[in-house]
């Protein structure tokens, strides 16, 4: 349900966007595949694969461009061209860029550059190579309650609240306080880096007393089950609603459970603002009575008796924990991760390589519109090269039928056919393409068969398409080999080839089946009439 | 997909024709694409109804539409804009079947936070030679309105028009005008009005009794009891204040000058 609710774009760094934490992933490695912009220059940059998107952006891996080739890896969130002609949407997209860009600390993610280029509005941040502590949690189920993994939860939530207290605490430049308040603050919005680093991510709707745009609609964008109780009742805030926040989150990973988190929005919205809040001690004998008072101070409504910055409760949390054992260190927490999340790194690392190849297969400098007219010729030219080489060599002619679909799908001719067999979406990055470590080769010394078969590789995973589905007779959920697509009406991604897909009508059995055929590069869209 | 569309089409004409007998217009091609799954033509065709000519039960379709549209595609921001619209335009509106929990529970949310529907009300000003009619738009959460055009006429007269929220009408007091107001939305659509056209706003204006006092007739009364009551008070509080000053026999504190020369 908190699709509706999430705000622009819940994709940054290297983070999965949009999931509840309750369906997360097991291994927080993004997906990586092809999207519009991949491929093309975008300022300073050359895009590679998505790797989150949200209802107002796509975050590409993207490449620093030097003289010398590419050199820095980066996150690219990139605004929705439909969302670009939209006044509204683009100054809450350069807001975020503002204030974000000001906030210069190791524990909140690096701004470095925004523009816009050819229409298209872009922010260049730091590439985040970890997970986010919402998959931490979920991974740890069963197992949270064990000192050792409260303590690096902990930890990484006081380092967390060091960032927080640079934002809350920013002055402009004539040294008056910007009263920044994050209002989004939430386990899925707190990363921790493969280096044992938290960074807070996604100040997309943070407000500035000097903000010159608001949003209009005055709506709660945040996620309800971390807003504080005067947010969600449309009260002014200030940085106390952060801590509030961060005290929801102190709670559920002392407990291991959610505390807010309702069937429906209004449900969740009436536990914020009137359930009864049990201290973390009383669930759970093994939680220091200290830290629970700690996460109680955070959680009274009353926002005078919470802490009066977000670096008192770090320090709070620092000195409560000590019943827990020795306060981890950076390069503890890193060594954990990678104890927790085994495989995590090394897949990110494989996403980053053919995030590079997706954009070296392109010609980055080329604009797209001139991509189509070079690739005939192109195209023509593979194939005749194909064609002697293939005479060479003593084989016998067969190209035909080969040089006859050269040129109507000329991009394809370096591509593979569709496999016979839908090939799986790429859901974790463990799948990442094995050859990875070829692919590091200098160009110069691979063959141009070489080159062919690692081209075949790397975009065999992506052949994908579109499906849009609609039930007009009543909604029903969309599931497709025991996982859950979203519910109609529906546009999603889909690996190409034939599916089926399960229609459980208003979420209930018996179910019906559709039977789907995705196009490579295309839609297939499928209207369906509920049988009631 | 195009036979889903046509029969689509065909199914939406005939409940068309069977109820009022007019053309499909964007709004109605849009909702005929969105259940043939053709996302981008139904936003087509909505952006197309924006621009031309619609009702106001056609916004609360294009809304309906649209956010459908928008939880499908994942742009969310535009379901929020759209569900507010909606509330705004009518606070009571239920969502069918074919929308998701999460879309009703959206709109749930954004009722809660609408504290009243649009509405637009008129307010007059007197002035020497005529009247000042000033258009409020109220309720209007979600910015939706675009335009507001009034009219206003002497009793018998010719309607004066005016495209904004202000209209100076000529008049010489006391007279009876009469008056309309309307909010219009997309597509030109009249989304809150105060009067019509072939249903004004009657009212007789007086002679203004003060430079810049209003007269409007829409001054309620607890603002006039208001009025004399804390001017009552400011002239109890003057003349306590005299009395006190003037029983103290200290010359030192007794108001000297120009005041009580």
């Amino acid at each position: 349900m908190t699709r509706v609710l999430a705000k622009g774009s819940k994709a940054e760094g290297a983070r999965v966007p949009m999931d509840e934490p309750t369906s997360l992933p097991a291994v927080a490695a993004p997906s990586l595949e092809a999207g519009s912009m991949t491929g093309r220059q975008l300022g300073r940059y050359v895009v590679g694969g998505v790797i989150g998107k949200g209802g107002m952006a796509s975050v590409y891996l993207a490449f620093l461009r030097s003289s010398a080739g590419f050199e820095k890896v980066l996150a690219l969130k990139c605004i929705h061209d439909s969302l670009a002609s939209d006044d509204a949407f683009v100054n809450m997209f350069l807001d975020e860029a503002r204030i974000a860009s000001r906030i210069g600390h190791s524990n909140v993610v690096q701004i470095f550059d925004f523009g816009v280029d050819r229409g298209t509005h872009y922010l260049a941040m730091e590439y985040l190579a970890g997970v986010p502590l919402g998959s931490l949690v979920k991974r740890l189920e069963g197992r949270i309650r064990q000192p050792r993994h409260r303590l690096m939860l902990l930890r990484a939530v006081a380092d967390m609240c060091e960032g927080l207290h640079a934002a809350h605490t920013l002055k402009d430049d004539e040294g008056r306080p910007m009263a920044i308040v994050h209002r989004d603050v939430s386990p899925q919005n707190t990363f921790v880096t493969f280096e044992g680093t938290t960074k807070l991510i996604d100040f997309g709707i943070a407000r500035a007393r000097e903000r010159l745009q608001r949003t209009s609609t005055g709506v709660l964008k945040g996620q309800f089950a971390y807003s504080a109780p005067e947010h969600v009742k449309a009260e002014d805030v200030d940085h106390r609603a952060d801590l509030w926040s961060i005290g929801v989150m102190l709670w559920e990973v002392l407990v291991g459970e959610r505390l807010f988190l309702r069937d429906g929005a209004a449900q969740t919205l009436f536990a914020v603002t009137k359930d009864m809040i049990r201290r973390t001690d009383a669930l759970d004998p093994t939680v220091p009575r200290a830290l629970a008072d700690v996460v109680a101070r955070c959680l009274t409504r009353e926002r005078t008796r919470r802490f009066a910055s977000a670096r008192e409760l770090g320090r709070a949390l620092h000195d409560a924990s000590e019943a827990l054992g020795r306060w981890p260190t950076r390069p503890d927490l890193a060594e954990w991760l990678a104890e927790v999340m085994p495989g995590a790194e090394a897949a990110q690392q494989a996403n980053v390589k053919r995030a590079w190849t997706m954009a070296k297969s392109e010609s980055p400098a080329t604009p797209q519109r001139a991509r189509w007219f070079l690739a005939v010729p192109f195209a023509l030219t593979l194939v005749g090269a194909g064609t002697a080489a293939w005479y060479a060599a003593g084989e016998r002619a067969r190209t035909d039928a080969a040089t006859s679909d050269a040129p109507a799908s000329p991009p394809v001719m370096e591509a593979p056919a569709p496999p016979a067999e839908p090939v799986p979406v790429p859901q974790e990055a463990e799948t990442a393409d094995p050859t990875a470590a070829s692919m590091e080769l200098p160009s110069r010394s691979r063959t141009p068969r070489m080159r062919q078969r690692m081209r075949k590789q790397a975009r065999a995973p992506m052949a994908s398409g579109q499906l849009t589905l609609v039930t007009p007779n009543g909604w029903a959920e969309v599931w497709l080999s025991g996982r859950k697509l979203g519910v109609t009406p529906l546009r999603t991604s889909l690996s190409s080839g034939q599916h089926v897909l399960q229609l459980r009508p208003f979420g209930h059995t018996p179910v019906q089946r559709v039977r789907v055929d995705v196009p490579s590069g295309g839609t297939v869209r499928r209207s369906v009439r509920l049988r009631r | 997909m195009r036979r889903t569309i046509a029969a689509s089409l065909l199914a939406l004409s005939a409940s068309v024709s069977a109820q009022d007998a007019r053309e499909p217009n964007a709004v109605d091609l849009a909702e005929a694409a969105y259940n043939a799954a053709e996302f981008e033509a139904a936003q087509a065709h909505l952006r197309d109804a924006v621009d031309g000519s619609l009702t106001r039960s056609d916004v609360v379709r294009l809304l309906v539409v649209r956010s459908l549209v928008g939880f499908a595609t994942g742009d969310f921001g535009a379901l929020e804009r759209d569900l507010l619209a909606l509330v705004t335009l009518q606070p009571e509106y239920a969502l069918g079947v074919r929308a998701p929990p999460p879309m009703h529970d959206a709109l749930d949310r954004l009722r809660a936070q609408v504290s009243r529907p649009l509405g637009v009300r008129v307010e007059l000003t007197p002035f020497a030679g005529g009247v000042r009619l000033q258009a409020v738009v109220t309720g209007d959460a979600s910015g939706f309105v675009e335009t507001i055009t009034m009219a206003a006429r002497n009793v018998g007269g010719a309607w004066r028009r005016a495209e904004g929220d202000s209209l100076m009408l000529p008049t010489v007091a006391p007279h009876d005008i009469e008056y309309y107001a309307e909010a219009r939305g997309p597509g030109d659509a009249v989304l809150a009005r105060d009067g019509a056209a072939e249903a004004p706003q009657q009212v007789r204006v007086q002679a203004p009794v003060a430079q810049g006092e209003s007269t409007t007739p829409r001054l309620s009364m607890s603002a006039k009891a208001g009025i004399a009551i804390g001017a009552a008070a400011l002239v109890a509080a003057v003349a306590v204040l005299i009395a006190v000053l003037l029983r103290n026999g200290d010359d030192s504190i007794r108001p000297q000058g120009p005041f009580l020369e």
